[in-house]
């Protein structure tokens, strides 16, 4: 998959600019603060219809302006898509930004967020993924999450119905508080909430599965065999994994009824999937615990590759790979690794950078095209 | 201080706003249209109203919508008088019978088991379901309930309710939109779960 052309109306810095990308290699250039984050954040938004980083649409709207227009074209698997999305915040100039309007249109139809999110999944890597590794469960919840949704939409839904049934489940609690005659209302909640969750912890624990297989080569790869990445699934379920539903849901129903009484007591469900987490384990030790900035580095971006790996045998071929400020967090070994990792792979990516110096020993000048960004304008070195 | 409306008319506004879907906005506008109208029609609006408030009244035994004492589905000889179809409201009970392809009889349980609103299965009418199943001679029961977690829900606990009965016990399979809501269910997808419905699945 590629992203063909971009041009960027009043987002962010940029006022009015058009990038031709190449198929292979695109490396924006620039002093800090120029607006290379902004152009990752552009294809991202192009492609996902929201940002990974604004908290409101408004946000991408140049100050000064009410719209905001991106406007690209997109090939996957042969078919072109022309994506043209609007964002308006008419009544900003009057007051503080609030919710933009967002209008969505791919080859001249309207259509929903969750259009291009069915078929666009780029991967991208910013430094606060570091965050994965070193933060808390849901941090990393929510990274798993997102790959088994990309590999699998269908599990949006469960997650959906799982966060409501734990939702009834804990507000019926609440209520058995000052109706203890409700308490026998508490199966048919158990119920459902071991259906769903079950099947989340399957999907979770099979993905893991097939990521490490992905992330071993990659991470090895990378550190010349070296280390051994390997991620764990850790449940407050379940000490062994089968596969099994059946199996599973049996010892979540038994998990469940022996926190009953703590459930009742705090009022809320205290087991289940929405409190498990995973071990990320460079050589059998915990990288979060134990790791160097520069080993959680790579890990992260091992689980990123991995995630691409994946992407690809879905879809055939690769998404697009969106790197921000990768390059100077990495020593010049695994630069190396990386820069060679995706020349050799069909695979477009866009890479930002302050300087060309560290670009220029990787010998990527044919299959590359540099992106002089400076105050949210564009000089091609190559047109 | 602003202009406001004259007591009576704000009074209007101000009920209007209180229906389903009726913003100020809209409000305003349907209260300045009434005042618009003809006496004698403002009066037949008003009339209805508290006519239909006053006559309408819940199905004795299904509690479908009538004006009479059992409903017009329930009177009905020609309908198979041994399957029921138990669905959430008396909206549903009509998104069914447009599909035309059912000719059973009906059960409205008023809602779905939802603890979130304060709905717990003594405020819907399955105490009066079972007891009907204990005397209608019920071959079927189709638990139509909404495609959400609480339609599920209410549906799961309907059928751990009828097991001892020993009566075939099928939910509509979901052909209707995903996470929707029946109402919205097309015509043709409707009619499809109610042919694919399936065998209730109990737990052991
Ligand atoms: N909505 C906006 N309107 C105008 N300028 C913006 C907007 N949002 C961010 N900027 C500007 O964009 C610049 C940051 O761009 P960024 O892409 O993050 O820089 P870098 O090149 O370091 O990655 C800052 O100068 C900031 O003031
Ligand atoms: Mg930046
Ligand atoms: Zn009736």
């Amino acid at each position: 998959m590629n992203v063909d052309k971009i041009r960027l109306i009043n987002f962010r810095n940029f006022k009015d600019a058009s990038f031709n990308f190449h198929s292979s290699l695109n490396i924006f250039i620039g002093d800090n603060a120029q607006g290379k984050t902004n152009v990752i954040e552009s294809i991202y938004t192009l492609l996902r219809g929201n940002s990974y980083r604004a908290k409101e649409d408004s946000n991408l709207i140049n100050w000064s302006e009410k719209e905001s227009y991106i406007l690209g074209e997109v090939s996957k698997n042969k078919e072109k898509f022309q994506i043209n999305i609007l964002l308006q915040d008419i009544d900003r100039i009057n007051s503080l930004p609030k919710k933009a309007k967002k209008i969505i249109k791919v080859n001249k139809k309207y259509r929903q967020k969750s259009w291009l999110t069915k078929r666009f999944t780029p991967v991208i890597f910013t430094p606060e993924d570091l965050q994965i590794i070193k933060s808390s469960p849901s941090v990393r919840r929510k990274f798993l999450d997102e790959v088994i949704i990309n590999l699998n939409p269908i599990y949006e839904r469960y997650l959906r119905d799982y966060s409501r049934v734990l939702f009834q489940r804990n507000m019926l609690l609440k209520s058995i508080e000052s109706k203890s005659n409700l308490e026998q209302h508490l199966t048919v909640w158990d119920q459902k909430i071991v259906e769903i969750g079950s099947m989340i912890i399957r999907y979770r624990v099979k993905t893991l599965q097939i990521m490490n297989q992905k992330v071993k080569i990659i991470h090895q790869l990378m550190t010349k065999n070296q280390e051994v990445l390997k991620l764990k699934y850790n449940s407050n379920i379940l000490t062994s994994f089968s596969e099994d539903n059946e199996e599973i849901g049996n010892i979540f129903e038994q998990k469940l009824s022996q926190a009953k009484e703590q459930d009742l007591r705090l009022k809320v469900t205290t087991v289940g999937p929405h409190r498990d987490d995973y071990f990320i384990m460079n050589n059998l030790v915990d990288l979060g615990i134990y790791g160097s900035q520069g080993q959680q580095r790579t890990a992260v971006l091992a689980l990123k590759m991995a995630e691409l790996e994946l992407l690809k045998e879905k879809d055939r071929e690769y998404p697009p790979l969106l790197l921000d400020d990768v390059l100077s967090e990495l020593d010049s070994e695994r630069r190396l690794f990386l820069m060679k990792i995706i020349k050799e792979r069909p695979l477009q990516t866009f890479i930002t950078s302050i300087d060309i110096e560290d670009l220029t020993q990787y010998n990527i000048n044919s299959s590359s095209k540099i992106f002089r960004i400076k105050d949210g304008t564009m000089q091609n070195d190559g047109e | 201080m602003s202009y406001q409306y004259t007591r009576p008319l704000a009074i209007l506004i101000e009920e209007l706003a209180k229906l389903p879907g009726i913003g100020p906005k809209t409000a305003q506008r349907l209260a300045l249209y009434i005042l618009n109208i003809s006496k004698e029609e403002a009066n037949i609006l008003a009339r209805s109203i508290v006519n239909a408030k006053e006559k309408i009244k819940k199905c004795r035994i299904c509690y479908n919508l009538t004006d009479q004492d059992v409903c017009e589905i329930c009177q009905d000889n020609a309908r198979q008088r041994d399957v029921l179809c138990v669905v959430e409201t008396v909206r549903d009970l009509m998104a069914v019978e447009k599909t035309g392809g059912y000719k059973g009889l009906y059960h409205v349980l008023q809602g779905a088991i939802s603890p979130l609103d304060g709905i717990e299965p003594e405020h819907l009418t399955i105490e009066q379901l079972i007891s009907r199943l204990k005397t209608e001679g019920i071959k079927e029961v189709i638990l139509t309930t909404n495609p959400n977690i609480e339609g599920e829900v209410t549906a799961a606990y309907i059928a751990r309710l009828i097991r001892p009965f020993n009566i075939k016990t099928t939910r509509i399979a979901y052909g209707v939109p995903i996470g929707g809501d029946l109402e919205f269910a097309d015509e043709v997808t409707l009619t499809q779960a109610l042919l694919g419905r399936q065998v209730f699945k109990n737990e052991k």
